[in-house]
């Protein structure tokens, strides 16, 4: 990939600074000499591994003219930092312009790639002194749907609060649903983890909430429920049900859904629990396409 | 399941007598994007490239409102073209129609695809989605079993009779279509309705009825649901004369039947022209 990034560096250099051009042709105007120079400068010191001065020369360059090359060079450097989220916008923005280039499905390919870095979650909640502070080393977290943490699983402590705190590296994504389940109680919050980045995300919850099965979902609105019992939906939350194998419908918006959920609801301290993951809008008239993901969370008595 | 692309849409359209018969709506298009040109401001790409971002994750809402970023002050054709067509797989039609139509204003646009896309829109089917109150209900229209619901369906222009049968519930409704509108209508959930029994006669057209009726010693009530025994049942519309001829539909051992009765007022008689159509509804 990189070896492909310097022929399209060269080339564009040829374009954008007039060097090299064998054909007579249009000199260039002020602002393509001007972003051409700022181009050769960023070359220069990117080959010196000298990002941020890199970084910021493309950027002007891009800033004065745009062209796809130079927005490739300043995803790649962005790459090259961590900086993933605006790595990818960068691509995007390289695809937008040269849809056709034949670099197009390599960018894609590393998009995706960019996209699926895990990012590290430090869940943090309050000190001793607030009574919705949550016992982390009991708790089961989950990131849209998935198991991050055991319950029983050791937490650390922030040593300047000494409130509960533990770092996960978990799935990315421009905004996902972290629940955090206690023999006790239940929490959710929704925190941005972009890929390859590090991000706080803290975390209170009620000291008691009762029941064996909980039930969340990424629709931030609230709007994607599992019917309990009639003129009963939850749409995030811990509630009580029988023990034994229970249906429940799915309801969007009020609609009703032709999927339905089947759940072991458990008996004693464990819970059942059921994360709907809504895929589409939530503006079209009908139900959208869910994907149901479901873990049995056991406790010790 | 016949299911019509988008792509046939304009073939169907031209003339502007879109279909006779009520269908299942088609699933939204593929996308059909235009790309960024290099004279766009840095500003301008940097939303181009949110939106598709936001596009590739779902999230048809931010996308929209990224694609905007792209053309707010300061207009460029393929950007209005990218937001009209964000907008109709979000299925926001009238937002669409919108856009295009500053997308053929533009000097860098395609007019002429700029207007075939516009009155595709203005002649698109009339949208009807119906949710029921409760699942594994059926969907009638026109006295037609068409499908299951849930269901999002194109009806041509004009009045028609939807009925929805759940496994303990009925509603009905009329809905008015006109080309290029939606509706959304959740039927069934109201306390006061009576559930259970195996038969309900749907009412649509031009007869006036109040109250349940009883004849030859059982009762019946139109537009809910009752009980029958199982048997053959040839009956007078609420008293005789008011239908030009009796509702005749047998009750099954098992199952449900619905009896759709359309009336019309027919010119010199006093009485309604009545046409019936029984179906079996597995509930």
């Amino acid at each position: 990939m990189r070896a492909l990034v310097v022929v399209a560096m060269v080339a564009s250099l040829a374009l954008v600074g007039g060097v090299a051009i064998a054909q007579p042709r249009k000199a260039p105007d002020k602002f393509a000499k001007a972003a051409g120079d700022a181009f050769k400068a960023a070359l220069a010191a990117d080959e010196a591994n000298d990002l941020p001065t890199a970084l910021g020369l493309y950027q002007k360059a891009f800033a004065i003219s745009p062209h796809p090359s130079t927005a490739y060079n300043i995803a790649d450097v962005f790459r090259r930092q961590g900086k993933l989220t605006d790595a990818i916008e960068y691509f995007e923005i390289f695809l937008a312009l040269s849809p056709s280039s034949k670099d197009a499905k390599d960018v894609e390919v590393l998009i995706a790639k960019m996209w699926a870095t895990p990012a590290v979650l430090e869940l943090e909640s309050g000190p001793p002194s607030d009574p919705r502070s949550v016992d982390l080393a009991s708790a089961y977290v989950l990131v849209n749907g998935e198991i991050v943490k055991r319950a029983g699983e050791p937490a650390g402590f922030d040593p300047r609060t000494n409130a509960p705190r533990v770092e996960l590296q978990v799935p990315a994504g421009l905004e996902q649903t972290v629940d955090v389940i206690t023999p006790l109680s239940f929490g959710s919050v929704r925190c941005r983890l972009p890929p390859g980045e590090k991000r706080d995300c803290d975390i209170r919850m009620e000291p008691r909430i009762d029941g064996s099965l909980v039930v969340s979902s990424n629709d931030e609105r609230g709007d994607v429920d599992l019917r309990i019992a009639p003129k009963q939906d939850v749409s995030r939350g811990r509630v009580k049900v029988p023990a034994g194998r229970q249906r429940f419908e799915v309801r969007d918006r009020s609609l009703e859904c032709p999927t339905s959920v089947t759940v072991d609801v458990p008996k004693g301290n464990d819970v059942a629990y059921v994360f709907i993951e809504a895929q589409g809008t939530w503006f079209y008239q009908r139900c959208r396409a869910y994907k149901v993901k479901q873990h049995k969370l056991t406790f010790k008595e | 399941m016949n299911r019509i692309g988008w792509s046939l849409l304009p073939a169907l359209v031209v003339g502007g007598v879109a279909f006779a018969q009520p269908r299942l709506a088609p699933p939204p298009p593929p996308p059909n994007r235009k790309p960024a040109l290099a004279s766009y401001t840095p500003q301008q790409l940097e939303s181009w490239a949110k939106a598709m971002m936001a596009e590739k994750r779902g999230d048809l809402d931010q996308a929209e409102r990224e694609w905007d970023g792209v053309v707010r002050g300061h207009p460029v054709a393929n950007g209005y073209w990218n937001l009209a067509d964000c907008a109709i797989r979000h299925e926001r039609f009238r937002d669409a129609l919108r856009a295009l139509e500053e997308y053929v204003k533009l000097p860098d646009a395609d007019a002429e695809q700029g207007k075939a896309r516009i009155e595709k829109l203005k002649t698109m089917p009339y949208r009807l989605s119906i949710s029921g109150a409760e699942s594994g209900g059926v969907i009638f229209v026109d006295g037609k079993k068409l499908t299951a619901s849930p269901a999002t369906l194109e009806l041509p222009d004009g009045d028609h009779a939807i009925h929805w049968i759940g496994p303990t519930q009925y509603d009905d409704r009329t809905v008015h279509a006109r080309a290029g509108y939606d509706q959304l209508e959740r039927m069934g959930g109201r306390d006061r309705d009576p559930t259970g029994g195996n038969v309900a006669i749907g009412v649509y057209g031009s007869v006036s009825l109040s109250g349940p009726w009883d004849y030859k010693g059982q009762t019946f009530v139109v537009d809910k649901r009752f009980s029958l025994p199982p048997g053959h049942y040839d009956i007078p519309l609420y008293e005789p004369n008011r239908a030009c001829s009796n509702i005749v539909f047998d009750v099954p051992r098992d199952g449900f039947v619905f009896v759709f009765v359309k009336a019309e007022r027919s010119g010199s008689r006093h009485c309604s022209a009545i046409t019936v159509t029984t179906t079996k509804v597995k509930l």
